[in-house]
Parts: C-alpha cells; structure tokens; sequence
C-alpha cells in the first residue's frame, strides 16, 4: 500500500541516524569557530599592527570564497599535501573556519560598541579588571553579540547540508541515498528540510530567550 | 611544483573562465529575479491585508530556515520527477531564486520601515497616489538605505551557484573538478579557483562597504559622489563647495 511520505515513514531510523550526525557537526562546529573567533578577536587586539593585519585578511579572504571551496580543499586538495582526513573532520574543520571569520567580526563589532570608557569608569569606582569585566563590560558586550550570533548559528546549521556532498552521513545524505532508492524526492527533501527548519526555529527561539534574560535589567522596576 | 605547470596553457585558463562566465551569468539571473520577486514579497509583507502579510511572512520564514542545498535537490530530482526534463542550469536558477528572494525581501521590508513616516505623509499631501508616494518617495530611500546588505546577499547567491557544481552545473567549481581529476593537482586548482571567486566577490564587497549610509555621511552629504546614484534631498544633499569665503 502506498501513502503520502511512505518513504520517510519507512525510513525514520536512517534518518534519525543523519539528524544526530548533523546536531553533532553543527555543535562541533559551533562551539569551535566560536573559540577560534574568540582567538581571532584576541590577536587583533593584543598586536594592533601585526595582527590586525592578518585577521582583516583572514576575514576577507574567507568571506569571500564559497565555504563550498573551501571544503574541497581540504577533503580533496590536502591529502595531495599529505594531511588525509576523514569526511567529519574534514567537516568539522572546513565549517569551523568558515564561520571564525563571521564570529570575529560580530565580536569586534561588540566590542567595539562597548568601548573603552565604560571600562575605564569601571575601573575609577574601584572595580578590579576581573570585576569590571564581569560586571560591567561583558553583560553590554553579550546583548550587542547575541543576536548576530544566533543568526550565525543558524546559518551554520543550514551550512552542515553541504558536508553530505564529501560524503558525511548527515540528514541530507541519507535522504538523498533514500531518494536514489524510493525515486520520491519531494517527500523526503521536505522531511529533511522540515527538521532544519525545526532546528533553525529552535535556535531562534533559544536566542531570544536569552536575549530576554540579558536585558530583563532595563525592565526592572525600582 | 608540476601542478602548475598545467596554468602556463592559456586554454585552460579560458576554461574556467568560461566557468565563471557561467556563474555571473547564473547570479546575474538570480540577482535580478529575486529583486523583483522579493520587492513584491516585501510589499505583500507590509500590505493592509492580514491575511496577504501572513502568506508573505509565512514564506520568508520557512525559507530562510531551509539550506538552500536542499532546494536545489528538490528542485533538480523534484522537477526531473515531474517531467521537467531536469535542465541543471534552471533548477539551480531557480532555487537560488526562491532561496534569495525570501532574504532580499527582509532586507526590503526593514528599509521601507526605516524611512520616517512623515515621508510617505509629506508625499500623500502633495497629492502622490499611495503606489505612487510608495515608487517616488519611500521606496528610492529604502533602497538607498538598503544597498550594503542587497550586495551582501548577492554575495550569498554567487556563493551558492558553487553549490550547483555538485548536480553537474558546468561553472567554475565544476570545471575546476574536471580539471584537476585530469591533472591530479587539486591544490594549485582550487586556489587558482578560489582566488577567481575572491576577485569578483571582493570587488562586491568593497561596493557594499562604499554605500554605507554612515560612510556616505548622512547628515552633511556624500563625501564621494557616485556618479550613478540618483540624487536624493534626504542622503545627498550636494555638499556646499562654495562657501562664503570662497567668494
């Protein structure tokens, strides 16, 4: 008997198997180029000449080539230089490096919007730097961060479908394997895009929440 | 090194060249139907009628929730399955176009919102037909406003027509594969590539960094005028070059 989306019905657990490789890449991903950005942000201030230098042209450089490029290189070009990798990594690696650029620029941009004068009052009513770091400059930093970072999170998850084209069983992997079994492409292309559109929602919604959190002070009543 | 002894043949640099003459000609495409579709779509987002606004937004979310890779699978097996005879080069048009259009109509919307509603008031008192408050007045603002992240987002669409080499596009990523699974120098290929993407999709981000309202100055004029723009009382006010002094 056949019924709409049989395929996707019939097939649950292979694609459930693809959900968890993607939350996995997409988490992987996320918190390194996080981290990496963080590095990036941190050089270009400490070494004002020197470092900026290099992370404006690491940023530029990648922003501006497809991260498709970039994913080839290291999965296809790199083991010509002798440096194989498995697909997740490769992954991992070619996402984490993408979006680094896209975090260091909303980072400077937090920082940037902060300045250094909050700091600095801080400092004059005898706050210690770990105080008004804590204190006062990382609770603006965050709410000016967090948005374009929940947009970047997103974007990284929806980034993950290309790992399936090197080969990383992910959720559009195993539907396209399901597609080239079942010949039902529209089923199971809006199944996968119906959890990415979950995932992107949830994100959203994670994002906003915190959002209120971060701000619930400008709502307090005296 | 021998991979690059490949690049001192010049047809093998018309190739992929040819390649990215396919992906501008594809993006020029997209570009231009995503304007249109998502200017319309904007509107509709905006329109007094409940029911149209929620079509509108309904769209753009679900849209822009879904990686545009899968788009352009459903579109290519999905079209190929309902007797579209598959052509690569318009299911990858046309699902950047849908995936595009979501985004530029955002984008759209916020900058007919961001123009002060006295404008659209202001042109209604002079006698404007709402359509036509909305073409002269509100919408070349919005525009103007808007520039930096419409390029932005053409950048995106580029990007994606790489995509497309996967289901056989023959662009510059595509050819690129073919190149170097025939010379076995993927290296020196894909930077050669890469650095072909990064000319034109830098020279579009210089663009949008050019037409930042705060590096035009809002306030006191262009500090450049760009010779294309059309000139507008709200951001472009000429600069007084004649000053009393001058006299």
């Amino acid at each position: 008997m056949d019924y709409p989306f049989r395929p996707v019905v019939q097939n649950w657990p292979a694609l459930v198997d693809g959900l968890f490789v993607t939350l996995q890449i997409a988490a992987a991903s996320l918190v390194l180029s996080l981290l990496l950005g963080l590095v990036l942000v941190g050089v270009r201030m400490l070494f004002p000449t020197v470092g900026r230098w290099l992370v404006t042209g690491y940023v530029e450089v990648i922003r501006n080539v497809p991260p498709l490029v970039l994913l080839y290189f290291i999965f296809f070009a790199l083991p010509h230089a002798g440096l194989v990798l498995d697909p997740f990594t490769s992954g991992v690696l070619g996402l984490t490096i993408y979006h680094a650029a896209f975090v260091a620029e909303v980072l400077r941009a937090g920082v940037e919007a902060v300045g250094s004068s909050q700091l600095e009052a801080a400092r004059s009513l005898g706050l210690n730097a770990a105080q008004a770091l804590r204190y006062v400059v990382l609770p603006q930093a965050a709410v000016v961060v967090l948005p374009p970072l929940g947009n970047l999170a997103i974007s990284l998850t929806k980034t993950t479908s290309l790992v399936a084209i090197i080969s990383v069983s992910d959720i559009t992997y195993q539907s396209q394997i399901l597609v080239s079994d079942t010949f039902r492409p529209f089923e199971l292309f809006a199944a996968a895009g119906a959890v990415y559109l979950c995932l992107s929602l949830g994100i959203g919604q994670i994002t906003r929440a915190a959002e209120k959190r971060l701000t619930a002070y400008r709502f307090v009543r005296a | 090194m021998s991979g690059w002894e490949v690049f001192a043949d010049p047809s093998i640099w018309l190739f992929l060249l040819g390649g990215l003459w396919v992906t501008l000609q594809i993006s020029a495409v997209v570009i231009v139907l995503s304007f249109c579709l998502g200017t319309l779509l904007a509107l509709a987002s905006i329109a007094p009628w409940r029911p149209v606004r929620r079509v509108a937004l309904t769209y753009v979310h679900v849209v822009r929730g879904v990686p545009v890779y899968l788009f352009m699978l459903a579109v290519y097996f999905g079209g190929s399955r309902l007797g579209l005879k598959g052509d690569v080069a318009v299911s990858v048009a046309v699902a950047l176009t849908v995936y595009t259009t979501a985004y530029i109509s955002e984008i759209v919307r916020g900058g007919v919102l961001s123009v002060a509603a006295g404008q659209l008031e202001a042109a209604r008192s002079l006698g404007f037909s709402p359509l036509g408050a909305f073409r002269y007045v509100v919408f070349p603002q919005a525009l103007r406003a808007v520039l930096p992240p419409l390029i932005n987002q053409y950048i995106v669409a580029i990007n994606g027509t790489s995509i497309g080499a996967v289901i056989g596009l023959d662009e510059l990523l595509h050819r690129s594969v073919i190149l170097y699974n025939g010379h076995q120098n993927p290296i020196e290929t894909l930077l050669v590539a890469g650095s072909m993407y990064f000319v034109v999709l830098f020279t579009l981000s210089r663009l949008a960094r050019r037409f930042e309202l705060s590096r035009l100055g809002a306030q006191s004029g262009p500090r450049r005028r760009i010779w294309w723009m059309p000139r507008l009382g709200h951001f472009g006010a000429e600069p007084q070059s004649h000053s009393v002094l001058s006299r």
